[in-house]
């Protein structure tokens, strides 16, 4: 019993030093990982905003409804670090995966472009989300339900599983259109 | 066994992947470029030399060795993923595109039977500094099998051979052969299909090549018996 005890004792000393390694290392690696990250989600905004460099970033994760992963504000330095422009990345149950989404919005809350980061499920049936124009860059976010359902739905309704597709699609303006009324009172 | 031996068994003799059948499973899932290839077998070879290195240590004192004993496998989970963890991080931070590309098959290192297996039936037998040869010889036997694999699987299935994608890019355009041939890059080299026939063939030359050997070496022992028994009688 006492030898089992002793082993066990062994076990938690090297665990813990072990643990210890893997703190110290974390410590270094971590702001270069999260460097890198930031990085590539500025290329990947850098479609809706080619002068992006010129904005500072500001990550916002936390009190956001269910289905806005994060909110990017990008920040101009010459205003005082005014928001200039907000890119939400959002997700919401679509052909029977989720379907994720960023979603870029002007102070003037038109829609400055969106992309699909994630259209599991969509592949398989033959259709890529991807290369579905839903006609929505340009318009009012707050006007999502007319010009979403207008604009986007008479043109794929007609295609196999468009009605579960295109409530994930809609969902993601949605929360977009909720958040963006909530932070700007419009 | 001296060092060299030590060292050099790895390469060929008791060749993990070719001869113990061992660690196939990322030997044939990431092997569709060299570079990933290199990346796999940098990340197998620091995993290995250092869980080598750290069995060995926690099981050469023999009072320590008896408390471990009993717990030994716990311990070598931990050591070996506390090891793998580390390559994660450092793979993620400085060299992303690559630790995106293997995916899944740097944190499956903790399970892969190289490891475990050196652990178990090498490292904890052995001297520290015996254990680290053998660590860096499997390692390197490892990494040159998958990488042998891998050169096949991109010439015939991409045209290409690519060193390091990476900011510089080094790759080499063997297009020009296949043109010269008249014919298209065979894509399903890339295809699992095509890493368990790559996998499959080198298999078969290396089980050729030993059979050929034995017969040779058995021949020649024979001869050799019957000139004895000749110039006895």
């Amino acid at each position: 019993m006492k030898k089992g005890l002793t082993s066990g004792l062994v076990l938690l000393i090297l665990g813990s030093i072990c643990g210890l390694l893997l703190a110290v290392v974390n410590y270094f690696t971590a702001p270069v990982i999260a460097a890198n990250e930031l990085r590539e989600k500025m290329e990947t905004f850098r479609q809706f905003y080619p002068d992006i460099d010129a904005f500072t970033p500001d990550e916002i994760t936390e009190n956001l409804p269910e289905g806005i992963d994060s909110i990017y504000l990008l920040l101009d330095p010459t205003n005082n670090n005014a928001v200039a422009h907000a890119i939400y990345s959002v997700h919401s149950m679509g052909y029977k995966t989720d379907v994720e989404m960023l979603i870029a919005i002007d102070t003037d809350l038109t829609i400055k472009g969106y992309a699909f980061i994630g259209t599991g499920g969509t592949e398989g049936i033959g259709l890529n989300l991807s290369a579905v124009d839903f006609g929505m860059t340009g318009t009012l976010i707050t006007a999502w339900a007319t010009n979403f359902d207008t604009r986007a739905g008479a043109t794929i309704t007609s295609i196999g599983d468009a009605p579960a597709r295109n409530t994930g699609v809609r969902q993601c303006f949605v929360l977009v259109a909720e958040r963006v009324a909530m932070d700007f009172g419009r | 066994m001296t060092m060299k031996e030590n060292f050099l068994k790895g390469f060929i003799k008791e060749n993990p992947l070719f001869v113990f059948v061992l660690g196939t499973c990322p030997a044939l899932a990431i092997t569709t470029t060299l570079e990933n290839a290199i990346g796999m077998g940098v990340a197998v070879l620091f995993v290995l030399m250092l869980s080598n290195l750290l069995v060995s240590l926690v099981t050469v004192n023999p009072k320590l060795r008896e408390l471990v004993m009993p717990v030994r496998i716990p311990v070598y989970i931990v050591l070996i993923a506390t090891l793998v963890v580390i390559v994660e991080m450092l793979m993620k931070a400085f060299v992303p595109a690559l630790y995106r590309t293997l995916g899944v098959f740097i944190p499956l290192i903790v399970v892969n039977c190289i490891i475990f297996g050196r652990a178990e039936a090498y490292a904890s037998d052995h001297k520290p500094l015996e254990s680290v040869i053998d660590g860096a010889g499997m390692a390197l036997g490892f990494a040159m099998a998958i990488m042998i694999i891998s050169l096949f699987r991109e010439i015939l299935g991409a045209g290409t051979i690519t060193l390091w994608s990476q900011g510089a890019n080094l790759s080499l355009d063997l297009h020009f052969i296949f043109e010269f041939l008249g014919i298209e890059p065979i894509d399903m080299f890339l295809k699992p299909v095509g890493a368990f026939m790559t996998f499959g063939v080198i298999m078969a030359v290396i089980a050729a090549a030993t059979n050929a050997k034995a017969e040779k070496a058995e021949k020649a022992a024979k001869n050799a018996k019957t000139g004895q028994s000749g110039v006895t009688k």
